[in-house]
């Protein structure tokens, strides 16, 4: 794609929300972010804002933030870093919003969590899963999503567990997947896995036939794609148009998407990270399922929650604080731990070491959690048939 | 097998190029959205993508000459006309964009239209792409045959060789532009109804198809024919084997390095005429 587009002005997209009867009076607490509304992270940008925006919502029905209703000003980062990092520069400086959440996705967070930092802003990162992020030694930026490294332990336990040798790789080339994949090649040998094909491709790629001829001379058990939803259906489905047959699929971010679904039988047997689930037993979280189908007719996937916790966690420190100092905040959030609808929210520094990742599997048309065994819906099936049995 | 569809993308920007002397910076985006068209019928009525092609194709070819009438056919032909083209077109490109993302969200979206593969010969042919690359053969044949065999055809032909020439010999130049620019953009439609099958696109990817219609246009040689479908079968061709021996990573790169190689070696385009 070429940069001509990301010169321009991204195009402002302000959400007004009704305001709380009762703070009708008293000035908003405005909080920023940017999301990817378009390009390839648009998908779960999307689900990342209507978390936000349902979190705003119950808040000021509650009453408001410190007796004050809260708004959001969003806009759309295009799913590019530097757009990122001149919004949030603007939300900051022009719009001097009182409180930040971070973007979607590693690479757009990693960007602009320089400018927060910059300017002593607390910024919460919902969707930033890489830890290389926050070993800066940031003290404003608090990672609110799973650590990358544990993205993949369900799959490579389940491998283990069936004996497969050897793993393939293919990640897109940028900040996210390429934590995952460090992080899995670095624990590949303690699940008793040899990591005999792992390379990238860039960013927007649509054509993976070329890499995927390479790893089906290499005949591997296990494939991974650490990528994102577009590019997920891309690999999966050329795999099987190049008949690359593994007993195990696994990707990381794309088939937790209710719209993986769109590959029809292709998405059979397909296994996805996913760092929550509908039916997990974390306080709050059937009400926000039931809540978030009301408001947005749909249902929420995983990065609605983490966003909608993000939002649970600065709420709560707000509280503690009763102000919206960010030093203060920092300090509070650094000690906090708080049990949100996404999992046990707790950072050691500013990593998040309290959530912990999931699987879920294709299986007749719908996503089921198979790994950890305690909340398991369904039983994980292994191996997947060849393409050329499958209708 | 792509290098089919990317035939008939550089057809279209050839035709409007050569008769008219625009680059239309616009081209990728009605390929774009002549493949949303196509996922839309396909995922809300169930409508086969090789019926909806021709749908999209009087789709492209409409907006196209609309486009040529009330747009560029407004230009003052001086000096700065192809300046202001290329804007105008530039323009046209982003109301489509928001236009696409409007109508169908910014995400992407492919369809799924005959998934798996026939195996040929120890050969693993993906279904899609082979159709695909069928009916980009197809209508690259006729539009051969239309340039070829037709009174519109020829006067297309004339106008892009002489202007003055043609305009002597009593044809109507501004309805052969606005018809070549209708059928550049149905050409730019029917690749993108077959692209859909075969890739996910995005209402903001439109640029890049734009660049890889431009460069196999640069090298297979303006105003060429064959030049146009064998660029692209070279292009096809490089991207996939670069990925393959070297990393993904230059084979995103290849098109403008081929580009170079042939603007530096043969300017003209390997099936150029050399500029009188």
């Amino acid at each position: 794609m070429g940069t001509r587009w990301m010169i321009l002005p991204a195009i402002a997209v302000v959400a007004a929300f009704p305001k709380a009867p009762a703070a009708a009076e008293a000035r908003p607490i405005v909080i920023g972010a940017s999301m990817s509304l378009s390009g390839p992270y648009a998908a779960g940008g999307r689900y990342s804002l209507e978390g936000t925006q349902l979190w705003a919502d119950e808040v000021n029905k509650a009453g408001g933030l410190l007796g004050r209703p809260v708004r959001l000003v969003y806009y759309d980062d295009k799913s590019d870093a530097n757009t990122g990092v001149q919004l949030y520069e603007k939300l900051i400086t022009a719009d001097k919003v009182d409180l930040l959440i971070g973007p979607y996705s590693s690479a757009v967070t990693s960007a602009v969590s320089t400018v927060a930092e910059k300017h002593h802003m607390v910024m919460l990162g919902p969707e930033a899963a890489d830890v290389k992020i926050y070993q800066r030694g940031y003290k404003y930026n608090f990672q609110a999503q799973t650590q990358a490294g544990r993205y993949m332990q369900g799959a490579l336990t389940l491998a283990k567990a069936h004996g497969y040798k050897k793993l393939a790789m293919l990640s897109e080339d940028t900040a996210f997947p390429k934590a995952v994949s460090s992080e899995v090649a670095k624990m590949a040998a303690q699940y008793g896995l040899d990591v005999v094909f792992n390379e990238t491709y860039p960013k927007g790629s649509s054509d993976f036939s070329a890499l995927l001829t390479k790893v089906k001379q290499i005949g591997p058990d296990v494939v991974f794609a650490n990528s994102y939803l577009p590019d997920s259906q891309g690999i999966i489905r050329q795999c099987r148009e190049l008949g690359v047959d593994a007993k195990m699929f696994a990707v990381a971010v794309g088939a937790a998407e209710p719209e993986f679904g769109n590959l029809g039988s292709t998405a059979e047997y397909i296994f996805g990270a996913t760092q929550w689930g509908a039916s997990m037993p974390w306080p709050g979280n059937a009400a926000f399922v039931k809540a978030y189908r009301q408001k947005f007719n749909r249902a929420p996937d995983y990065h609605s929650a983490a966003n909608y916790a993000a939002g649970q966690v600065l709420e709560a420190a707000v509280k503690q604080v009763g102000s919206l100092d960010q030093e203060k905040l920092a300090a509070a959030i650094s000690k906090l731990e708080l049990d949100t609808v996404y999992g046990h929210f707790q950072v050691d520094r500013t990593i998040q070491v309290g959530y912990d990742s999931a699987l879920l599997q294709w299986q007749n048309g719908k996503q089921a959690l198979v790994w950890p065994d305690k909340m398991a819906e369904a039983k994980p099936v292994l191996p997947a048939p060849p393409w050329s049995k499958r209708q | 097998m792509v290098g089919g569809v990317y035939g008939l993308m550089s057809l279209g920007i050839n035709l409007v190029w050569g008769v008219m002397g625009v680059v239309n910076l616009a081209h990728g985006d009605f390929i774009i959205a002549a493949g949303f068209l196509t996922f839309w019928l396909f995922a809300r009525y169930h409508l086969n993508p090789l019926v909806a092609l021709p749908v999209g194709v009087a789709m492209g070819f409409v907006l196209g000459a609309l486009t040529q009438k009330f747009l560029l056919g407004k230009v003052p032909q001086d000096r700065g006309a192809v300046k202001t083209s290329l804007l105008m077109t530039f323009g046209v490109s982003y109301i489509l964009i928001n236009a696409a993302q409007l109508l169908f969200g910014s995400e992407f979206q492919t369809v799924m239209f005959l998934p798996g593969s026939w195996h040929v010969a120890g050969l693993d042919f993906a279904k899609s792409r082979t159709i695909a690359f069928l009916m980009a053969s197809a209508v690259s044949l006729a539009l051969w045959a239309f340039l070829r065999f037709t009174f519109a055809g020829r006067a297309i032909r004339a106008v892009s060789q002489s202007v003055d020439g043609a305009s002597v010999c009593g044809i109507d130049i501004p309805r052969t532009r606005i018809v070549s620019f209708g059928i550049g953009s149905a050409l730019a439609s029917a690749a993108g109804a077959l692209l859909v099958m075969i890739f996910a696109i995005s209402p903001a990817m439109g640029n890049g198809y734009t660049i890889r219609s431009f460069a196999v246009t640069v090298i297979g040689g303006l105003g060429s024919f064959p030049g146009a479908l064998l660029g692209a079968v070279i292009l096809g061709m490089s991207e996939v084997f670069a990925g393959y021996l070297a990393s993904a990573q230059i084979a995103n790169g290849i098109a403008f390095l081929l580009f170079l190689l042939v603007l530096l070696a043969r300017p003209q385009g390997l099936f150029g005429r050399k500029p009188s």
